[in-house]
């Protein structure tokens, strides 16, 4: 029982902490960024399995924190409401080859990581070939040419 | 509506085979049924301490609760309630299926011969029913029977199932 509730704390510790995390930092992966996910990744070992080694308790961890997963999605699916409490929503960030200062202030982005995105994804060259630019819910940039 | 093995009457190359496709969703339907009734039996305590986990034997001398199940190399305690006699007295081949990692109160002494081990406890005046706690880990895996005593006549079996 005890693997279950580990497994539960850390999964729900995770997401509460992830989702309050700045959505860049997840999506465009720094150098910084990797080794911070390399060490949380330690540290939630730790607490999943404590100083039980056992081949059973690793399994039941790893499927009690699979079956929350699929739980959520189910919550997701059923209730909009709860998709964008969990996953949150996305957001206009340019309009018009124009770049919506205040909430790239928010977000911490600047518009060379609109225009890095732009040319990644449709050799733009320019923020004014740009007619929508939309920070998802993942982290990513995702842009509309005009 | 004829189902083809491949998609032939759309022009998209996609190799798409529903009969399997179905069976696949049945197949992931059925998996996080057996998930959610593993979760269960963890929480009861299938598969180690949980809220249904424990077994208590006893007889006049002896009383010993233990989890029915436990895990190797995960620790897990048994509790023995000495009820006559201040003498505990275990099988020699219970140190090769469990490794003991404390045992609390410390006993005063311990001796051993003929395959037996006699661990003494010092007790107050009105010592009955004192409370031993072994914390141990499982060596082995699979079906563990271990003869718990006193020195007096008879005494319990532990009857423990160890998870790899």
């Amino acid at each position: 029982m005890e693997s279950v509730i580990r497994a539960s704390a850390m999964y729900v510790i995770l997401l509460v902490v992830f989702r309050a995390a700045i959505k860049r930092s997840l999506s465009e992966i720094t150098t910084f960024d990797f080794i911070l996910l390399l060490v949380i990744g330690e540290a939630t070992q730790q607490a999943l399995l404590g100083n039980d080694f056992s081949i059973t308790n690793a399994a039941i961890v790893i499927i009690t924190l699979v079956l929350i997963d699929i739980g959520l999605s189910f919550i997701k699916q059923f209730s909009k409401r709860a998709d964008r409490l969990l996953e949150g929503q996305s957001l206009l960030i340019v309009k018009d080859g124009r770049p919506l200062q205040d909430r790239m202030k928010k977000e911490k982005i600047d518009e060379e990581d609109i225009l890095e995105a732009a040319r990644k994804w449709h050799g733009i060259e320019r923020m004014s070939q740009i007619k929508y630019a939309v920070l998802e819910k993942s982290g990513g940039i995702t842009i509309i040419p005009r | 509506m004829a189902q083809n093995k491949k998609s032939e009457h759309i022009s998209l190359q996609v190799k798409e085979d529903m009969v399997f496709q179905r069976r696949q969703w049945l197949f992931e339907r059925l998996s996080w049924v057996l998930m959610l009734l593993i979760v269960i039996g963890a929480i009861a305590g299938l598969f180690g301490e949980g809220l249904w986990s424990e077994t208590h034997k006893q007889n006049t001398t002896i009383a010993v609760s233990y989890d029915t199940f436990a895990r190797k190399d995960a620790p897990t305690s048994v509790t023995v309630s000495l009820k006559g006699g201040s003498k505990l007295v275990l099988d020699q081949t219970f140190l090769r299926s469990y490794k003991v990692e404390s045992i609390h109160p410390e006993p005063a002494e311990t001796t051993y011969g003929e395959g037996k081990i006699h661990y003494s406890f010092s007790s107050t005046q009105n010592a009955q029913n004192q409370e031993i706690v072994f914390r141990l880990q499982p060596n082995d895996i699979g079906v563990i029977k271990k003869l718990l005593g006193t020195e007096k006549e008879g005494g319990v079996t532990l009857h423990q199932i160890v998870y790899p």
